[in-house]
């Protein structure tokens, strides 16, 4: 019984609990109860006691974390329902069917709160598909799966974003998040009441699809992938349609109690959660549960067969209820009914074959003890990769000694422990102490280590830092133009800033006819509410380099991201979703990043005072010990007061003058840009893991990132909008301040001109900076010294359709805009429209 | 006056229905929604199959609603028919309308605004367009590409980029008789400034120009 | 020399197959007695080799890792 145990992803701790509690060996089916509904995938033990710290109130918060999506009032009759949800390990085995199912399953998450599901958003993280094929085909299989399902349902797909990583190589990620809007009489939750009642299960029969998949979901993969196979399932988009139409027209009538989706863990899952809501008990009964072909109790209790949903009505009004879905030809059953006394009891015909008291399966799962320990960056390591640099750079000559000379600059500028001054000396002593005590260790025995190899690596420190500091000339000069130009436009074809229009013309991002502002074409997607005067600003982000370079700063650069992004649409943010997709929490860095992310999240949150009410949360995505960047999507909602103000940004006017509000970027900003990224391609140093890469970048000052200073920013904005001083607004993200200019150009008819101070204000992506143009320049600077954030004028609009930017004493790059489109948009779309 | 009067049809998997309605009334129609199974359409003066993936679009892109009772009674309808997208898949599979509509050439789903040309204004659905006025309407699918396979049809809409490899680039067609129309683009998705443009809604002014 | 084959390839038996399910739903409801329906891709094949069972071999091999997915289908391979 233990083997089957752990066959299940149960640990011998939690199998021992689990005696301990029955008082006897488990059954088959009650062990698949407790493995499922203990599982990461449904319990979140390992991160609940940091989720709990989210704040998830606001004066709008009608349902938070725990019901199937949160639930916001938008006025007093109109709530917003909204959720991001995970499907990835089901997409690294199936990418088509996998990513199918994740729509499917946070659809009906929404929908469960009696909501029309009105826009969907992915989040996709993959490997370099220009390298690796295998990350072509998950690439190409996901986006299949979103297509096919979500434009069956009729959910237009109004956003999103990917990234690529060799990070996510063997571990994608697909995170999906569904927002519904409905009426606030009809609003439902997951709950089971009234002794007597009836549990119905509605929507598709039940098959053996994907049985133990939650369990599945919560373990790193080993060996080959193929072998991974169990918990496969294959959706329904046309059940689900027929599923959405029905459910809300049940939701009208009186006697439906509670709703709630069948996800993960199916009915052994669902059940229990809302007995437990509801503060009741359950008794199942498996042989009325309609089936596709005969299957038994274990396998109708613990299947994933998707498309299905759970009900509680009234007692002895079940009729009308029914009526509904077979009208729409789906299937309805009485399975169950809500009784007092608080176990959850399965019946198959008179005989019990399972019977778990309710208090067993919520507060007996031992709660794991993982350890969190940063591992804080090892000067060791980082002399390692500085080897690597010298190393190419002394073996070059010539002009390319130059430019290797002037990227080695730039790298040490942005990396600890450089920087400036302070830090050389720093780390110059720190590296003697060090140094010393580990030869002398050496010497005396007690450490294994090559006095040689020490040797080597202070010695290959020294020439770098020699090489920088002896460097007269700044990184400019000595990059040729032509170099940094090409550089730029790599930039702006990287995967991760370029135009994703070969993925969302394959959505249908217009079904619905409210989407005022679709994908590709603002900083949010914005969707109107047919009868009402404001419109929603929606938007999801998370880039996973950010948390690898600091996982509380980073979740903060994530969140503020988003509440940039809802600003800049015209929008103010009103409420959060998390999705928190980490390794393994049993690798003590991990653990540590996960606790530290979502404090961030969570003082972020708190400060701006906007609530966090619904998240998903995927632990081990890692395959054999290589591990995904620390990755926290965040989605953000927010309301448009006045659709008809939201600025634009393609520029489509010339002689307006253009800023750059926030504080400005410098080199030592460019840690973990694409373009240091890019400039790095030149030394030899890919095998090393990003991860580890990534840590030794530096973050912007601290006054870059001090709550109050992006509070003010925000407010700023957001009023300059309102009252019309700004005409186009966009913020720099991905691909720097470039990629943000390079958008606004190609997005509208007009070109730009511009002067930047250096590589570092032209191509920093931490910094938080937004572009804006406008017409009255006085009023803006007035207005923005007033409020004391700092700004600054950079140039103007032109009418002819290129981009000029001065980026040093009269070095410039100038492109047209057919140059900068061919690098935007061909990176998806080579062979002639397809990748 | 008394508004005409048309009919949205509801097939199992439409999900364009309720897009359509809103358009409809918007041009001034009483319009509501008319289920896959109803076979009596005498108090309706136009019925409109709208988009979607009726019957999960499986088999064939509306060749399991072309069966349906709604569609077999409207053999017998005589106001006027209008099908948008996969409205236009189901007139075809039922043989209200010549031809086929198959994959589009790219072998995938398109969603992005289409510029057209108004090549017939002479009907019914079309009278508010001048002849060769160019208009901007959405499309939004994966099986666009219009086949005659030989016999003879009038087109209505040309696309002026044809992206689905259609024949002649033939965007919409209209009956012999001029009652009935198919259109890949969704005139529903242009029928507001707000969305991007208003070209598509001068559909709906037609056709209420027509049975006024 | 030329052979010629054709592969078969179905949704798995104990998986969803939702496209036949649609399908079956509309013949009933036609008035037609259909108990169940399944719907898949008939693929067919030239192949150039020195022999049958080469041949046999390589088709084998491009059904089973191309053609079809094993995770999801089954197929089946018939000389023509």
């Amino acid at each position: 019984m233990l083997k089957k145990a752990l066959s299940m992803g149960l640990s011998e701790r939690e199998y021992r609990a689990i005696v301990d509690l029955l008082g006897r060996e488990p059954t088959d089916l009650e062990l698949g109860i407790f493995a499922l509904n203990w599982s990461e995938h449904c319990s979140y033990k390992s991160t609940k006691r940091f989720l709990r710290r989210l704040p998830s109130e606001s004066e709008r918060t009608l349902k938070g974390p725990g019901a199937g999506a949160g639930v916001l009032a938008l006025d007093e009759d109109t709530v917003v329902a909204f959720k991001i949800e995970s499907h990835n390990h089901p997409s690294a085995v199936e990418p088509k069917h996998g990513a199918a199912t994740g729509v499917g399953g946070i659809v009906r998450d929404v929908l469960s709160m009696g909501v029309r599901p009105v826009a969907l958003l992915d989040t996709l993280r993959f490997g370099d598909f220009r390298r690796s094929k295998k990350s072509l085909r998950l690439l190409k299989g996901v986006v299949d799966g979103i297509a096919w399902y979500g434009n069956s349902i009729g959910v237009p797909v109004v956003g999103g974003e990917v990234f690529v990583s060799k990070t996510y190589e063997d571990n994608p990620l697909v995170n999906v998040m569904c927002v519904g809007v409905g009426e606030r009489r009809y609003v439902k939750e997951g709950v089971l009441k009234g002794v007597g009642n009836s549990v119905l299960i509605v929507g598709a029969p039940t098959g053996p699809d994907g049985i133990m998949g939650a369990s599945f979901a919560s373990q790193a993969f080993e060996g080959d992938i193929s072998e991974n196979r169990p918990a496969v399932q294959i959706g329904d988009p046309f059940m689900e349609k027929l599923l959405i139409e029905a459910t809300l027209e049940a939701v009208k009538l009186p006697q439906v109690l509670g709703l709630q989706d069948l996800g993960a863990g199916g009915l052994s899952t669902a059940l229990p959660e809302m007995a437990r809501n509801g503060g009741v008990g359950v008794e199942l009964y498996t042989d009325r549960v309609p089936t596709r072909g005969p299957l038994t109790p274990y396998e109708i209790v613990l299947s994933e067969s998707q498309e299905r949903m759970v009900m509680c009505v009234e007692a002895g009004k079940e009729d009308e209820v029914i009526e509904i879905f077979r009208r729409w030809g789906l299937e309805a059953a009485v399975i169950g009914k809500v009784i007092e006394e608080k176990v959850f009891r399965i019946k198959d015909g008179d005989r019990t074959v399972a019977e778990i008291p309710l208090g067993f399966i919520f507060s007996g799962l031992p709660v794991p003890e993982w350890i969190a320990e940063p591992s804080p960056p090892s000067l060791w390591e980082y002399l390692r990769i500085v080897r690597r640099l010298v190393e190419t750079y002394r073996n070059s000559s010539g002009r390319k000694k130059t430019r290797l000379g002037a990227i080695m600059q730039l790298y040490g500028f942005s990396t600890f422990p450089i920087g400036d001054q302070i830090g050389i000396h720093w780390a110059e002593s720190e590296i003697k102490r060090e140094s010393f005590r580990i030869q002398r260790a050496v010497m005396a025995g007690s450490r294994d280590e090559d006095v040689e190899e020490i040797t080597r690596l202070v010695e290959a420190y020294y020439s770098f830092l020699r090489k920088i500091a002896s460097s007269k000339k700044e990184a400019e000069s000595l990059l040729k133009e032509k170099y940094v130009q090409r550089a730029a436009l790599k930039v702006l074809s990287h995967p991760n800033v370029a135009s994703k229009r070969w993925i969302y013309r394959q959505y249908d991002h217009m079904v619905g006819t409210d989407t005022v502002v679709g994908p590709g074409s603002g900083d949010a997607a914005v969707m109107r509410i047919k009868g009402k005067n404001y419109a929603l600003a929606i938007t999801v982000d998370g880039n996973g380099k950010y948390l690898a370079i600091d996982p509380y700063w980073g979740a903060q650069k994530v969140a503020f991201e988003t509440v940039l992004n809802v600003t800049l649409s015209g929008g103010e943010v009103i409420g959060f979703t998390d999705g928190v997709n980490f390794p393994s929490p049993e690798n003590p860095d991990t653990y540590y990043n996960l606790q530290m992310a979502l404090k961030g999240l969570g003082d972020f949150a708190r400060f701006f005072g906007i609530p966090v009410v619904s998240g998903n949360v995927s632990l081990y995505n890692e395959t054999e010990g290589k591990r995904i960047f620390p990755t926290l999507m965040v989605g953000a909602v927010g309301v448009v007061k006045d659709v008809f103000s939201v600025p634009s940004v393609g520029i489509n006017r010339e002689g307006l003058y253009v800023y750059t509000v926030g504080f400005p970027a410098t080199s030592f900003d460019l840690g973990g840009s694409e373009f240091l990224a890019t400039l790095l391609e030149e030394f030899p140093v890919e095998d090393v893991d990003e991860n580890v890469l990534y840590r030794y970048y530096r973050k912007p000052e601290p006054y870059n990132y001090d709550l109050h200073y992006l509070r003010d920013l925000v407010a700023a904005l957001s009023e300059m909008i309102r009252i019309g001083l700004i005409i186009n607004a966009h913020d720099v993200s991905e691909g720097g301040l470039f990629a943000a200019l390079s958008e606004m150009v190609i997005l509208g008819e007009g070109g730009l001109d511009v002067t930047v101070e250096g590589l570092g204000e032209l191509f920093s992506e931490t910094v938080p900076r937004v572009v804006v143009t406008t017409s009255m320049p006085r009023e803006l600077e007035v207005y923005l010294s007033r409020r004391n954030i700092p700004y600054e004028k950079i140039g103007r609009t032109v009418e002819d359709p290129v981009l000029n930017v001065n980026y040093y004493a009269g070095r410039s790059i100038f492109l047209l805009k057919e140059n900068l489109e061919k690098a935007y948009y061909s990176t998806y779309e080579v062979d002639g429209g397809s990748i | 006056m008394t508004k005409p009067k048309a009919g949205v049809v509801v097939f199992p998997g439409s999900n364009c229905d309720r897009d359509t309605l809103w358009a409809l009334e918007k041009a001034g129609f009483d319009a509501s929604f008319v289920w896959h199974k109803e076979t009596n359409l005498s108090r309706y003066q136009l019925i409109v199959l709208p988009g979607g993936f009726s019957y999960g679009d499986y088999l064939r892109p509306g060749a399991l609603a072309a069966h349906s009772p709604v569609v077999k009674a409207l053999r017998d309808f005589k106001g006027y028919v209008l099908g948008i997208c996969n409205g236009f898949q189901v007139l075809t599979e039922a043989h209200l309308l010549p031809g086929a509509l198959t994959r589009n050439l790219s072998g995938r789903f398109i969603c992005q605004w289409e510029d057209l040309v108004v090549v017939n204004n002479d009907t019914p659905f079309t009278n508010a367009y001048e002849k060769g006025e160019i208009i901007t309407v959405p499309i939004a699918h994966s099986d666009g590409r219009f086949v005659s396979g030989g016999q003879s049809f009038t087109p209505v809409f040309r696309y002026l980029n044809n992206p689905n490899g259609s024949e002649g680039d033939t965007a919409a067609i209209v009956s012999e008789d001029g009652r009935i129309m198919g259109t890949m683009p969704h005139p529903e998705r242009a029928s507001d400034p707000i969305l991007g443009g208003t070209d598509g809604i001068k559909v709906f002014m037609s056709l209420y120009n027509a049975l006024k | 020399m030329l052979f010629r084959f054709r592969v078969i390839v179905m949704p798995r038996k104990d998986l969803l197959d939702p496209q036949g399910r649609a399908v079956s739903s509309v013949l009933r409801d036609m008035g037609m007695k259909v108990k169940d329906v399944r719907i898949g891709r008939s693929i067919d094949v030239e192949v150039e080799a020195d022999g049958e069972e080469e041949a046999i071999k390589m088709v084998e091999k491009m059904a089973s890792e191309v053609l079809s997915n094993p995770i999801i289908e089954d197929y089946s391979v018939q000389k023509l």
